[in-house]
């Protein structure tokens, strides 16, 4: 496909490219495919938001882009950050660029720091491990400036994590991510533990960060709603594979996938008054990644699925957002009267 | 802040399961049949006014409340009467028998503890290897293991005139032998070897097995992901987030044993004629020798007791959350 081949030339020069990613963990009934042939790339101080049900594989990609898998989790293709491929790079290098280059926010912040080390230790731990000359007395320094930049006191860093709130947690683990001053930061669900006037903080917080420090961004959710507010681009994510990719805004106003239709539905618009008549949502549950549809895995719970549905894996096509859609809909060929109904 | 209040809850906890121990350990031994009296003059035959005499001046006719307060008075001010067996106070006799048991249960503990756990961290690091499954049966094995039979096994082999005769096979130290210098504390070494490495076989199968369990939990949670994606190498993220977490359930565990181990080092040092207190316990039963018994069980009560206190602290030490609730 022409498309495939424009998006594998626009990767040169960008940060993070991500080609062709698959991964299968194993089970005693064969191995299970978490994450189908991902390709995508994110540009240095670029935002690029994930979305997508659990379960799609969107978490499993953020510990893939540092090989954090379990060991028996089989990973093929390839994931270039700075132009050096992580999947096969030797453990010794692979140490040195996990935290320095790209680091990681994880999801619910509640178990994702050592409960019985304080937090400045676990910050500090970082910076030292990067930076081997730092001694004592610029590490304390450090981590005061990196609290105090995600909007925590300094002394915070006395605390034990359970001492802090979710909401101040997540700051701490943002102020570690950011520790090693990293090109790429990798947001897995960031917000999803918090209250909606905490998230609200936290990813205004992060916007500021990501801003000023010229960040790239990969930001993951299941909130489509927050991606648009936040993102420049969005990739939307079903059963492993990425099905839709395009401009944040154009994505949700005018989704050209019907499951982004469904997923942007899902989230009530508040003040809509539209929404509360007729709320959206998808019927169904998203599919086992062991027992796969046939031919477009969504035609099961697609409301506009039709007769090739069922027999062909929808290629991507380009979308009238400008971006691309893995949708039969969008070919000209088998659905003549065109994209959009 | 939080640390002093939890410590003074811990303790004053402590001394309320003490108060209880001391009431307990009073009317267990009413309860046994046999009139003590009786027992003292086992095999002589006192004229009755002899045996009035002796309850009169041991105050078993006094009333139960009367005893009572007598005997708590006396134990607070470490009276813990005549032994009958020894015809010495109680306090004297056990004095002479702990530190036996102290050296014999602090090598165990110790030696049990470091290996268990070094397996334990070892097995579940290299989880699946071949030292983990062996290491793994190992320790089910001994864990299974009467201590006692262990120890007899262990003497047949290693001490018997039938096995190797390396050790002697049981007491202290040789009678008659050196009694001071390098020469004794080679002696008294030789002589420990087999019931320290008795009790250690049969303690560190449960630490190894606890450890290796905390450590696989531990190795699960998402703070040891954290750490890896930080850029720590597996020896690190082992040493300081895994180990660290995956000791808080061991220690408490080695802990509370420590209590137990005291008085739990009765068949072993049965098996070696070690003049510990297990030893001295099974010479008053036989006897029997009520108050020191009352002294002996009041003393492993104790050890119980400040064992779970020591657990405590530890464990408020290591883990910073507990302190607070």
């Amino acid at each position: 496909m022409i498309a495939a081949e424009e998006r594998v030339q626009a990767s040169v020069g960008s940060l993070l490219s991500v080609r062709d990613l698959s991964v299968e963990y194993p089970s005693q009934a064969g191995p299970v495919p978490a994450v189908r042939g991902v390709t995508f790339d994110v540009a240095e101080g670029e935002i690029l938001g994930l979305a997508g049900e659990s379960g799609c594989g969107k978490s499993t990609i953020a510990h893939a882009l540092l090989r954090l898998l379990p060991p028996d989790a089989r990973v093929t293709g390839q994931v270039l950050l700075n132009g050096e491929d992580v999947l096969t790079m030797k453990f010794g290098r692979l140490r040195a660029v996990r935290w320095d280059e790209a680091s990681i926010v994880f999801q619910g912040a509640m178990h994702s720091m050592n409960p019985v080390q304080r937090v400045g230790d676990q910050i500090v731990e970082a910076v030292r491990l990067h930076r081997p000359g730092t001694n004592d007395r610029q590490g304390q320094a450090q981590v005061g400036e990196l609290l105090e930049r995600v909007g925590l006191p300094a002394r915070r860093a006395r605390d034990y994590p359970h001492e802090l709130s979710g909401g101040q947690r997540q700051r701490a683990m943002i102020a570690m991510a950011l520790a090693c001053d990293p090109k790429l930061l990798i947001a897995d669900e960031p917000t999803t533990a918090l209250d909606v006037m905490v998230q609200a903080q936290v990813l205004s917080l992060l916007k500021e960060l990501q801003r000023e420090l010229k960040l790239g961004l990969i930001f993951i959710t299941h909130d489509l709603s927050v991606l648009v507010e936040l993102c420049d681009r969005i990739a939307v994510m079903y059963a492993g594979r990425i099905v839709e990719e395009g401009p944040a805004e154009a994505i949700f106003e005018r989704p050209a996938h019907p499951y982004s239709w469904g997923l942007s539905g899902s989230f009530p618009r508040i003040g809509d008054p539209e929404y509360r008549r007729a709320p959206g949502g998808l019927p169904g549950d998203p599919p086992d990644p062991q027992r796969l549809p046939t031919g477009c895995p969504f035609h099961p719970r697609c409301p506009r699925a039709f007769e090739p549905c069922p027999d062909t894996d929808p290629p991507m096509y380009p979308a009238v957002h400008g971006g691309f859609a893995a949708c039969l809909l969008l070919d000209s060929k088998l659905n003549p009267e065109g994209a959009r109904a | 802040m939080g640390a002093r209040r939890y410590l003074t809850a811990k303790v004053v906890q402590a001394l309320f399961t003490l108060a209880f121990v001391l009431v307990f350990n009073f009317f267990l031994f009413r309860i046994l049949p046999g009139n003590p009296a009786q027992i003292l003059a086992r095999q002589r035959r006192l004229p009755v006014e002899a045996v009035r005499e002796l309850e009169r001046d041991f105050g078993l006719k006094d009333p139960l409340p009367q005893q009572f307060v007598n005997y708590a008075g006396d134990t607070l001010r470490a009276n813990f009467g005549i032994s009958f067996k020894f015809r010495r106070p109680v306090g004297e006799v056990i004095q002479g028998r702990i530190w036996p048991t102290v050296l014999l249960v602090g090598v165990a503990t110790i030696g049990s503890t470091v290996i268990g756990l070094l397996i334990g961290i070892y097995g579940a690091w290299r989880r699946g290897s071949g030292f983990d499954m062996g290491s793994l049966g190992f320790s089910l094995v001994t864990y299974a293991m009467p201590e006692f039979w262990l120890g007899m096994i262990l003497l047949i082999l290693f001490a018997s005139t039938s096995g190797l005769e390396l050790f002697p096979l049981g007491n202290i130290r040789t009678p008659g032998g050196p009694a001071s210098g390098i020469a004794h504390l080679l002696d008294v070494g030789r002589h420990l070897f087999l019931p320290a490495l008795t009790l250690i076989l049969a303690l560190l199968g449960e630490y190894a097995l606890i450890m290796r369990s905390s450590l696989l939990d531990v190795m699960g949670d998402d703070y040891i992901v954290t750490a890896r994606a930080k850029g720590l190498r597996e020896a690190q993220v082992l040493r300081r987030h895994a180990v660290p977490n995956a000791l808080l359930p061991t220690v408490t565990l080695v802990a509370l044993n420590l209590g137990f181990v005291v008085s739990g080092a009765i068949t072993v040092e049965t098996v070696f004629s070690w003049p510990g207190l297990g030893l001295l316990t099974v010479e008053a039963l036989q006897a029997p020798d009520y108050p020191l018994l009352q002294g002996l069980f009041l003393l492993f009560s104790v050890a119980v007791i400040v064992a779970n206190l020591i657990a405590d602290l530890i464990y408020g030490y290591l883990d910073p959350r507990v302190r607070v609730a």
